[in-house]
């Protein structure tokens, strides 16, 4: 609590870099979801952590949890599967690219 | 506290069956989800779209709302009346399911901070309580003398490209769920002032460290990460960390290969253009687009614009006309002979 701003501060934001990894249950908590959806998102290829077989030794990359998250979210709020989620979000991710060449 | 009209939120009639109901909200779902939709008020919409969900498919959350008749309008101040919930049968233990139900484990909960109207006709403390998501911020089942860590969150922010290639501080509003000492969930508008690193692009994330959710029992705060948008630029487009422009010349600026003064994100550079450039060709200024590991270029489209209209434009070009035989279409009017 002691970084959070209530005198004006001024935050400083931080690229996530390449080499931050998150063990499965610090996922699990951040993003409040259980660790069988993350087993499942890794099974489907959603998700590719380091560490070899077993969840309780997975590591995933830092920069994947605000796309995790918006995976979880389009599948619990539109109904839609994790392949669904992934295409969809594969191609706002287009979109936005092409807005940007266009200048919009 | 304001009336919600949920029917006004989803857009059907008092009078929807129960299926048209999933399918408005099915609809608007789409368009609005904050994933997904280019809205700038998706998330508000979304948020109130759930809201109005949470009550409108559920047959007895439906009836309690229908009970307060019809006169009211959106946005109207509200009491509930003393009587609410009376006369209600109510499903022991129902409602354990939180605003997001399905499938991903506990999932994201936005739905954790609904409206006052929500909180207090349907929320936790009201007859039809039980509602996970409403309580501990969404973090249900952590119990007394349990530390834990608090969530991270995504948010959008909008910056100008000078940001992104100088780094900047912009002050950003957001909106956090907070429980108020009676039990309900308000959502408190929170303003940061953020600096953000110099060579961002486009839709790439940055992360503010502990300003998250908050953590339970003295656990660490998550993490707010944003994405980062970039306002239009009068001048530039971007495609990753190039920058990409047009430059108007005249047309003896590109007949001659004159030297001319190009704008870019660190400031006007001057560039030599090759004798006899072509409208739209493409030059490039390399590594004056946004800074980062390989830094980006800046490209250039030359347009070739002609002087305003006048006696002395017209005379020269009069003089153009008869001095320089020219004919821009001779390369057309061969090929049309041949394939006639």
């Amino acid at each position: 609590m002691s970084t959070r701003n209530e005198d004006g501060d001024i935050l400083r934001a931080q690229f996530l870099d390449d080499d931050d990894w998150l063990r499965i249950d610090e996922v699990c908590t951040r993003l409040s979801v259980e660790r069988q959806w993350l087993v499942e998102m890794v099974e489907l290829g959603a998700l590719d952590p380091h560490g070899g077989l077993e969840p309780s030794a997975w590591e995933f990359p830092r920069r994947e949890l605000p796309r995790v998250l918006a995976m979880t979210r389009l599948v619990a709020d539109l109904g839609v599967n994790l392949t669904g989620a992934a295409i969809i979000l594969d191609l706002v991710e287009e979109r936005r690219r092409l807005l940007s060449q266009l200048g919009k | 506290m304001r009336f919600k009209d949920y029917y006004e939120v989803m857009g059907v009639p008092r009078g929807a069956t129960q299926d048209e109901i999933k399918r408005a909200y099915r609809k608007l779902a789409r368009k609005f989800h904050p994933d997904v939709s280019k809205e700038k008020d998706a998330e508000e919409r979304f948020k109130e779209l759930q809201e109005a969900n949470e009550v409108l498919k559920d047959p007895e959350k439906r009836a309690a709302y229908d009970q307060l008749g019809a006169d009211w309008r959106q946005g109207q101040e509200f009491r509930p009346p003393p009587d609410w919930g009376k006369g209600f049968e109510f499903t022991p233990g129902r409602g354990g399911r939180g605003a997001h139900s399905a499938g991903p484990g506990t999932g994201s909960k936005t739905g954790a901070d609904f409206s006052d109207f929500f909180s207090e006709l349907f929320g936790n403390r009201s007859p039809f309580g039980g509602t996970q998501g409403f309580q501990s911020a969404g973090r249900g089942g952590a119990g007394h003398g349990f530390a834990s860590a608090g969530q991270d969150h995504v948010a959008r922010v909008e910056i100008d490209l000078e940001d992104a290639y100088r780094g900047g501080t912009r002050t950003i509003e957001l909106r956090t769920p907070e429980i108020t000492p009676d039990g309900h969930v308000t959502s408190k508008p929170r303003t940061l002032r953020v600096s953000i690193p110099a060579g961002v692009v486009e839709g790439q994330q940055i992360r503010l460290a502990g300003q998250g959710s908050a953590g339970i029992g003295g656990g660490p705060s998550g993490d707010l990460y944003l994405e980062v948008n970039f306002r239009p630029h009068p001048l530039f487009k971007v495609d990753g960390r190039d920058v990409i422009a047009q430059l108007p010349v005249a047309p003896w600026e590109a007949a001659l290969g004159e030297t001319v003064s190009v704008p870019t994100l660190g400031g006007p550079v001057e560039l030599k253009l090759p004798a006899n450039a072509r409208a739209g060709q493409r030059l490039r200024l390399r590594g004056r687009g946004l800074p980062g590991p390989t830094p980006g270029d800046q490209y250039i489209t030359l347009s070739i614009v002609l002087p305003p209209d006048s006696p002395e434009a017209r005379d020269f070009f009069t003089r153009m006309k008869q001095e320089l035989p020219f004919d821009p279409r001779a390369e057309l009017t061969a090929s049309g002979r041949a394939s006639a």
